[in-house]
């Protein structure tokens, strides 16, 4: 009986999938960053779906059956790749059984093959806490990645959707115009913040430390992914007077706790930056993120 | 920046020279000399200005061309040859701890359970349980191959636990396994005991699948392009192992079909439901420790069906579960069996299900409750009674309470306290656990 019912419903599926009219190319995007990048590219031609919120820490997802669901329909997945999701794509990936999306495929793009990556460790121990082979993975601090990642990616959407390549290509030139707008605009705003001292809670920021010339005087996760110890945050609080920091930061998604039990001793401001698309308010596209990023920062740099 | 710098001083420099050598040459009036420092000073600050607008204008190419030039892909660190290039994933599980009962015979027997090996609770004291190697790579573009050796301390032996390859380029959704693996059927029976969140499996899988049916065959899955997640598959198998055996007909014995839906409610609540069943010949299956004189020796011919219905439940903070979240996840499972135990006919039906909620109140903290229950089947022949189940008047079951702490996702510690009744008397457990993970970073599945 339970047998006849399964190929019933093996039928019913093949038929639905055959029957399926994909108008749009569609895209799974593992981060919002992405999924805002993609629709500045795509536009109209694309349908994004996009899989995590800026709450959730993008290190840690569980493969939820609504996300093998989304996968299983994707044309492409656009995620941020060296190893941020290493912990949840490869099986997401291997149970959607989508052919198009797998590793070596067109449809499968990683934004950070195509950035310098920062931090590349010369040897690595897990007694070091989660560090990353190939690099920290947390492009998205620094605005001129996004337009090497938009360039490669538009290439990219152009290769799976051949028909849509010119209005792709004029979507990334009018989008590399606003871009570099806003990048001449965000460099001149910053400049206040070139050597500013500051604390940060995880290893979240040195893509956004490098492009504004911030000076990390202390980290409060001494081994990434560990949460940080009394003694240690101790430790930051008995070096103050020397190191004069102005502010702590951490990203939306992570347990400020740390920052707070600082900020409180310390007497500096804890900020939380949106880090990704939606974090806070007023970082609903990728233009509004590093608007907000960079008005949080002078806000609190005198 | 340093140009503009050097700029400055090399001007600064020639002003101070000029002026020197002016004072030094001519014996000119200081008002006449004043008003040429002045007018040198505005000639430099005009050219000043106008070198300063230059090097912002180049600046701003330089960050224009910077952001956008796409750069080479970064090659990836790791391997330094290509011999070594395309080494598989290699992780390494290790598990072991300490245990304490107090039932004092020594002898286990669950009712319902046939099993000697699996009913009982383990060994008492310290001891290292299995260790686990696994590998996984992709083999091309068509195959992924993953196989997971295990090392049991007990006796040393080395057994291939899963060794199989899955597809990755087939249409339509599906995926093909074959080899040997864990069969998709109910939630547990697929994942590995060292991602379970107790030491010990619940009673109806040790009872009614020797803990975990593992077989030699082949399965195919199809996700279906649904907004709701679904996916149906199906299995044939060797039928070597429990609960089929003898590897009947001709070696293919055992017949498998799933049915998974899932979804979301908001980002923060996710639930998975399923449906399953398992169908197995057995042939002369010998179950009982055969060198235990009060052990209970069954040879089964015969089929056993099992239906499971599986579901799990998942609340975490806007879908964060680094802080806080919470599990709940059971399955019922039903077993009828119809064939001669010791050439007795047998035909009759058991019922077992688990419950269980996980809790994770900090970062690395979780605490959690099961409850599991099996209730065997009272129609047991005469002459089979003390020897299968059901005869007992007894319903086994079990309550557990576990807590565990996790530095990272590489290393958990655990406190188990149960107390189950499988025998007239109730039997209290203490576990404590270790499972630590090295090499390569796992992924979890749901």
């Amino acid at each position: 009986m339970l047998r006849r019912q399964t190929i019933l419903l093996i039928m019913a599926g093949m038929m639905s999938f055959t029957t399926a009219a994909q108008a749009k190319t569609s895209i799974f995007a593992c981060e919002p960053e992405w999924a805002s990048l993609a629709k500045e590219i795509g536009g109209d031609f694309v349908k994004v779906k996009l899989g995590t919120n800026a709450h959730q820490d993008p290190h840690f997802i569980s493969v939820r059956p609504s996300l093998i669901a989304m996968v299983r329909k994707t044309d492409m997945v656009f995620c941020n790749g060296a190893d941020l999701e290493i912990g949840w794509l490869p099986i997401l990936l291997l149970q959607s059984g989508n052919s198009r999306v797998q590793p070596g495929t067109n449809g499968y793009f990683m934004a950070a093959d195509y950035v310098h990556k920062l931090e590349v460790p010369t040897s690595v121990d897990r007694a070091l806490g989660d560090v990353h082979p190939m690099g920290n993975p947390h492009i998205v601090g620094d605005p001129r990645n996004i337009a090497i990642v938009a360039r490669a990616f538009a290439a990219r959407l152009a290769v799976v959707d051949p028909e849509n390549k010119l209005a792709y290509e004029k979507q990334l030139a009018r989008f590399e115009d606003r871009w570099l707008a806003s990048l001449i605009k965000w460099n001149a705003r910053a400049k206040p913040l070139k050597g500013l001292p500051i604390i940060i809670q995880h290893k979240t920021w040195v893509y956004l430390v490098h492009w504004l010339g911030l000076d990390v005087v202390s980290t409060l996760e001494l081994r990434p992914g560990i949460p940080p110890s009394t003694s240690h945050l101790q430790t930051i609080l008995n070096d103050l007077p020397k190191a004069k920091p102005k502010f702590i930061i951490n990203a939306a998604y992570e347990n400020n706790k740390p920052s707070i039990w600082l900020s409180q001793r310390a007497g500096i401001p804890d900020i939380t930056l949106p880090f990704t698309v939606g974090g806070t308010k007023n970082s609903d596209d990728l233009f509004a993120l590093y608007d907000t990023t960079i008005s949080l920062l002078l806000e609190h740099a005198e | 920046m340093e140009f503009r710098k050097l700029f400055l001083i090399f001007t600064t420099l020639i002003i101070a020279s000029t002026v020197s050598t002016v004072s030094v040459a001519q014996e000119t009036p200081v008002t006449d000399l004043k008003a040429e420092l002045v007018r040198l000073k505005q000639a430099y600050d005009s050219e000043i200005a106008a070198m300063t607008a230059r090097i912002n204008d180049l600046e701003k190419k330089n960050a224009v061309k910077e952001a956008t030039l796409p750069q080479e892909p970064v090659a990836q660190s790791g391997a330094s040859n290509s011999a070594t290039a395309f080494n598989p994933k290699i992780g390494i599980i290790f598990n072991g701890g300490y245990s304490r009962f107090s039932n004092s015979t020594g002898h286990y027997a669950t009712e319902g359970s046939p099993l000697s090996g699996v009913s009982d609770p383990g060994p008492r004291g310290f001891a290292v349980g299995e260790t686990e190697f696994s590998f996984s790579a992709n083999v091309n573009d068509l195959f992924h191959a993953q196989a997971a050796v295990s090392l049991d301390a007990a006796d040393g032996s080395v057994s291939l636990e899963e060794g199989f390859l899955e597809t990755l380029a087939l249409p339509a959704g599906a995926t093909v396994k074959a080899g040997r693996f864990f069969s998709a059927i109910g939630y547990l029976n697929e994942q590995h005991a060292h991602k379970d969140n107790f030491v010990d499996r619940p009673m109806p899988y040790l009872a009614f699948l020797g803990g975990q049916y593992g077989d030699d065959g082949v399965q195919i899955s199809f996700v279906m392009p649904t907004d709701l997640y679904m996916q149906v598959g199906a299995g044939a198998f060797r039928g070597a192992s429990f609960p089929a055996g003898g590897a009947d007909n001709k070696g293919v014995g055992a017949f498998t079909g799933f049915l998974r839906l899932g979804g979301d409610v908001g980002f923060s609540n996710s639930w998975r439901f399923g449906l399953s069943f398992l169908h197995a010949n057995s042939s002369h299956r010998v179950t009982g420790d055969i060198t235990d004189p009060q052990a209970d020796v069954l040879n089964f011919t015969g089929n056993t069906d099992l239906q499971i219905a599986d579901f799990k439940y998942q609340w975490s903070p806007y879908g964060n579960t680094v802080d806080r979240s919470f599990v709940l996840q059971g399955e019922y499972l039903r077993r009828s069996r119809n064939g001669t135990f010791n050439d007795i006919p047998f035909d009759g039906t058991d019922t077992g299900f688990y419950v269980e909620g996980v809790y994770k109140f900090m970062h690395g903290w979780r605490a959690g409750y099961r409850y599991s229950a099996l209730n065997p089947n009272d129609a047991v022949p005469v002459s089979l009674r003390g020897k299968l189940l059901g005869d007992a008047g007894i319903n086994p079951n079990n309550h557990s309470f576990m807590i565990d702490w996790a530095r990272n996702e590489f290393s958990l510690l655990r406190v188990q306290f149960s107390t189950e009744q499988s025998q007239f008397n109730r039997d209290n457990r203490i576990y404590l656990r270790y499972i630590m993970s090295i090499g390569a970073h796992g992924a979890h599945s749901f």
